[in-house]
């Protein structure tokens, strides 16, 4: 069955208003530090609507190449169907993460114009400043998840980077 | 055994003089040249150490100090050696008059940067911001600035700490608050054992910073950090905004 919404990592207090930035805006570090797009594409993880859905995209991300001090994440995730009413174009590509069977459930948002790229924002914003489908996982809570994934086998630890493994070390659950 | 007697105890010290007291942030040109006529020195400094003892009281913008006035000399006298030493009330600069040998004391400074020609802090600063810059802090992925961090802790770790908290100042006072933040983040991330004396202070400026990205970072330096001090101190915060409020309470939750 197809996922309904798709998980984007973010980072929260670039989406705050400034004083000077009206409740009808988004601030611009919003854009330019939080949606930075690379070949004009931005990367996205399928779950369902459900708490466990989303921390399979937590540990799909927690495990990529590039993820390699344990810290905290901030999640929200998308309507499928409304990105697609917008106009934006999805493609599902194989994803940076050491659990193989996570792998399929990448997507990306390709062809990005400026346009395409405000209207993306502003479906977070939505989510954001509603509150609504928007997670926090602590440093432990990220930790936890990683840990259970090796517990299943589903992860090999020695696939991680081996700064990430020592912090995992020292966590106690 | 008070600071100027173990200074004096050190062979290569024998010739040291107080030549100048300030309690000003800058060594005034005066002490610098009254080295220069009663020595008749010219050139730069060779190398300078700070020297304090465990038990001084240790202003915390005397760094800065010590920075401005090493330079200051670095540019007008040679083969001079300096040493800078400091209590709560005010900061005495020694000189010796000869070359400084090598010597077995146990840490001396390399200055990571050319001194002679450079203001070496404003250098490390101006590293940091570029990084910051080129590259914003993202959760859970290295950053540059951590390598420059530890490299110029494992050369000094006295001075290291207090460039970094005069880094994190600057960029308050120049109203970087996401280089600030960034900085604080990393801070957090290399849990360096030479920064333990300055957290506290980053972290309580953070936890009440207006930026809501500055506080956010603060949160996650006590997360990572998790020790007892940072930990009182993040609870007693209470956030306005409501989801750093309930990230700080799940913190706390994680800590305890």
């Amino acid at each position: 069955m197809p996922f309904e919404r798709s998980a984007r990592k973010f980072s929260r207090a670039k989406w705050e208003r400034p004083a000077f930035i009206s409740d009808s805006e988004i601030p611009a570090d919003a854009i330019t530090v939080c949606l930075r797009t690379q070949d004009n594409k931005l990367s996205l993880w399928d779950c369902a609507d459900d708490d466990g859905s989303v921390e399979e995209a937590v540990l799909a991300l927690a495990t990529g190449s590039k993820y390699d001090s344990l810290e905290k994440m901030h999640i929200t995730t998308l309507v499928i169907a409304e990105m697609k009413s917008q106009g934006l174009s999805l493609a599902n590509t194989p994803g940076d993460t050491a659990v193989e069977d996570l792998r399929e459930r990448h997507l990306e948002v390709v062809k990005l114009t400026l346009n395409q790229l405000t209207k993306f924002a502003e479906l977070m914003a939505t989510n954001i400043y509603a509150d609504d489908h928007c997670f926090i996982f602590t440093r432990k809570d990220v930790a936890r998840i990683i840990k259970t994934a090796m517990s299943q086998q589903r992860l090999d630890g020695q696939k991680l980077n081996p700064k990430l493994l020592g912090d995992l070390s020292k966590i106690s659950m | 055994m008070g600071e100027a007697m173990q200074l004096r105890q050190h062979r290569q010290f024998r010739e040291i003089e107080d030549i100048g007291t300030t309690t000003s942030d800058i060594m005034p040109n005066s002490v610098v040249a009254e080295v220069k006529n009663q020595y008749g020195l010219e050139g730069n400094v060779l190398q300078f150490w700070t020297s304090c003892s465990a038990n001084t009281a240790i202003r915390s913008d005397l760094p800065l100090a010590i920075n401005a006035a090493a330079q200051s000399i670095s540019s007008q006298v040679q083969n001079l050696a300096v040493i800078l030493v400091w209590s709560s009330q005010s900061v005495q600069l020694r000189a010796n008059i000869r070359p400084v040998e090598r010597t077995n004391r146990s840490e001396p400074i390399t200055l990571p940067w050319d001194i002679r020609t450079q203001d070496f802090r404003d250098q490390f600063y101006s590293q940091l911001s570029y990084e910051l810059e080129l590259e914003p802090v993202e959760d859970g992925i290295s950053h540059a600035i951590e390598r420059v961090m530890q490299e110029l802790l494992t050369k000094s770790s006295l001075i290291g700490g207090d460039w970094i908290k005069a880094s994190f100042q600057r960029l308050i006072e120049e109203n970087k608050e996401a280089a600030a933040a960034g900085l604080l983040q990393c801070i957090g991330r290399i849990k360096a054992g030479a920064l333990k004396e300055i957290i506290g202070g980053l972290v309580s400026q953070g936890l009440s910073h207006s930026s809501a990205q500055v506080r956010e970072a603060a949160i996650t330096v006590v997360e990572q950090i998790g020790d007892r001090d940072l930990t009182s101190l993040l609870r007693r915060h209470s956030d306005s905004v409501p989801w750093l409020n309930l990230y700080a309470e799940q913190v706390l939750r994680d800590l305890a």
